[in-house]
């Protein structure tokens, strides 16, 4: 059936009714209407599905957006504790390494050349183990912005997400109310029916 | 299914075209075939068509509903376990008490204590509070007998210094504990070792039971007591600048400074409020190695007594082990934060699948009572509709 559209709500054009009663129905101007009102309620039931379908993909892709995002902070959580532990226990193992360097230098025995090379050696993987130290909490820094833009971004597209479930109850009342119209729209063209069968009813009675 | 079958008309109030009189019934069509299609009335054929439709529709949503109620079910049995492997991982979580550390504990545990013995001979009489010790070295500069008379003094203020004191009893409280803790494994290994060995088995198999134990008594004593960590800090810059005064190096001076200024910088945060929060960190860093830097100069040229010296060395020594254990606390802090992250989002995921089934069960449930009210009405319609056609009818035989 050909509908005419006005506008770009896909509204019937009840006007040229005439024509469409003439060649699809018969001539039977209930079922001709009836028929209308419901190409209109259908028109309107698919728009809204079409949009809720489209809102739930998007509401898909943000909560898939959310966990990926909650998974990539996993990750940078995990390598900058990696980064920065390994840092640390670095610097202990040099820190150690040269406390007991130094330390099996200070027996009575041991010369003070040898009292002075291991105090600098000690001196140096010590400062050594601080460098690693800093560059270990400078790196683990990087790793945490990164996290906390994964956070960022995990809670947007939770946001996001509320905003569609949000969305997607409005359409459910917009169906719920184009099937509502289509029931009415059946319910008042059987009253004509009705009505004119009376109508009908009576006339004969009246020419009997 | 019950919600199914409550929308579903079965009674002859919610599908009248059931309790039709005999009369009417003559133009109701046989059973199985469609209903009234052999009829030219344009409006009933479409309500045929509309009851057709919704008789269809109300199929399909069923099935699709049981299918979705399935796919939910599956998915809330699929939470619900990871709710249980979460809850399991905390309680292991809180049960344990070895990991890595607790295994290679046998290894290192005999020489911290060794160190840990020596620091407790040594008495705390040489532990420095950081500021009164670097007063006492701004205050006597230029004459090093006088500073390392003024900072054996400040061991007698040490004890009546509310932080430092409670630092200090900490510290003597934790490696007390610690050693009498390991005392008495100690004791108890020689026993049962001496009897495993007699008995032809292996006296390390005896310590087995010991060793977690003995681990949470060094990390409750030790590795996580902050005094500990504090005193042996200022035990460490005690010995620098102790070796740092004796060799009256050039550095000395600009050590000291930095160590007042670091020193101030705790009492007061005045770095904080001059260069800002997030550069203060790298400023008392940078301070912190160019301090190391000038006593390790300083100290390298020195003649102090082997006692300062092994003193220094075995302070050095228990802070590497601390940065080590530190270094291995955080990777684990990591990883924990880091699984606990992943099992949130795993979780969430199934959360959303849940929640999507039930959008989607939401919606073929309100498509199913719509269905269904939609065949009501055209039921109703096409009754009515029969029922004037009949009436009309009558009409003509009367008045012919």
């Amino acid at each position: 059936m050909s509908i005419d559209r006005i506008d770009s709500n896909s509204t019937i054009n009840l006007m040229n009714l005439d024509d469409l009663v003439t060649f699809e129905l018969g001539g039977d101007v209930g079922a001709q209407v009836a028929q209308c009102l419901l190409e209109s309620a259908r028109d309107t039931r698919d728009q809204t599905e079409l949009s809720r379908s489209a809102a739930e993909e998007q509401l898909q892709r943000s909560e898939q957006k959310q966990v990926q995002s909650m998974y990539e902070q996993a990750d940078h959580i995990r390598a900058a504790g990696w980064i920065q532990g390994a840092a640390m226990i670095g610097a202990g193992a040099l820190g150690a390494a040269g406390a007991i360097n130094g330390l099996s230098n200070t027996s009575p025995g041991t010369s003070a050349a040898a009292m002075k090379g291991a105090e600098y050696t000690a001196n140096a993987l010590a400062s050594g183990g601080k460098a690693l130290e800093g560059t270990g909490i400078m790196l683990r820094g990087l790793e945490d912005a990164e996290g906390k833009e994964c956070e960022a971004n995990a809670s947007s597209a939770a946001s996001t997400a509320h905003h569609l479930e949000r969305r997607l109850q409005d359409l459910q009342q917009v169906a719920a109310d184009a099937r509502e119209q289509a029931r009415s729209a059946i319910q008042s063209v059987g009253e004509f029916a009705e009505l004119k069968a009376r109508e009908a009813q009576a006339a004969l009675f009246i020419r009997g | 299914m019950s919600s199914i079958d409550s929308v579903a008309p079965r009674t002859a109030a919610q599908a009248p075209w059931l309790a039709l009189d005999s009369a009417s019934s003559t133009l109701l069509p046989e059973p199985g075939a469609p209903p009234f299609i052999a009829s030219a009335d344009a409006l009933t054929q479409l309500l045929v068509a509309l009851k057709g439709a919704s008789d269809q529709s109300l199929e399909v949503s069923t099935q699709r509903i049981q299918g979705v109620r399935s796919d939910l079910k599956e998915q809330l049995d699929e939470f619900l376990e990871k709710v249980r492997e979460a809850a399991e991982r905390i309680r292991e979580a809180k049960e344990d008490g070895g990991g890595f550390f607790g295994d290679v504990f046998d290894a290192i545990g005999s020489a911290l204590g060794d160190i840990l013995g020596t620091l407790i001979d040594a008495g705390v009489d040489l532990v420095k509070s950081p500021v009164e010790l670097t007063k006492a070295v701004v205050t006597n500069f230029g004459d090093t007998q006088a500073m390392l008379a003024a900072i054996g003094n400040c061991s007698l203020d040490l004890v009546r210094n509310g932080s430092t004191a409670a630092d200090v009893k900490g510290f003597t409280e934790g490696v007390v504990s610690f050693c009498g803790d390991l005392s008495e494994h100690l004791a108890r290994f020689s026993v049962e070792a001496g009897a495993a060995m007699l008995s032809g088995k292996s006296p390390l198999d005896a310590l087995r039971g010991d060793a977690q134990a003995l681990w949470q008594s060094l990390e409750h004593n030790i590795l996580d007591n902050r005094a500990f960590w504090a005193v042996t800090g200022a035990i460490a810059k005690g010995c620098a600048l102790a070796a740092a005064a004796a060799s009256g190096g050039a550095f000395l001076p600009v050590a000291v400074g930095l160590l007042v200024a670091l020193e101030v910088d705790k009492q007061t945060g005045f770095i904080e409020k001059a260069v800002g929060a997030k550069a203060a960190p790298w400023v008392r860093f940078g301070l912190e190695v160019a301090a190391a830097g000038c006593l390790g100069l300083c100290a390298a040229g020195s003649q102090s007594g082997n006692l300062v010296k092994a003193l220094q060395y075995g302070t050095s020594l228990v802070q590497a082990g601390g940065s080590v254990y530190s270094g291995y606390r955080i990777i684990q802090n990591a990883q924990q934060n880091a699984e606990q992250l992943e099992q949130q989002a795993s979780m969430q995921e199934s959360m959303n699948r849940m929640q999507q089934l039930s959008r989607l069960l939401s919606r073929l449930m309100d498509s199913l009572k719509s269905d269904s009210e939609d065949a009501r009405t055209a039921d109703e319609s096409a009754v009515s509709l029969v029922k004037t056609a009949s009436a009309t009818e009558a009409s003509l035989i009367v008045s012919a």
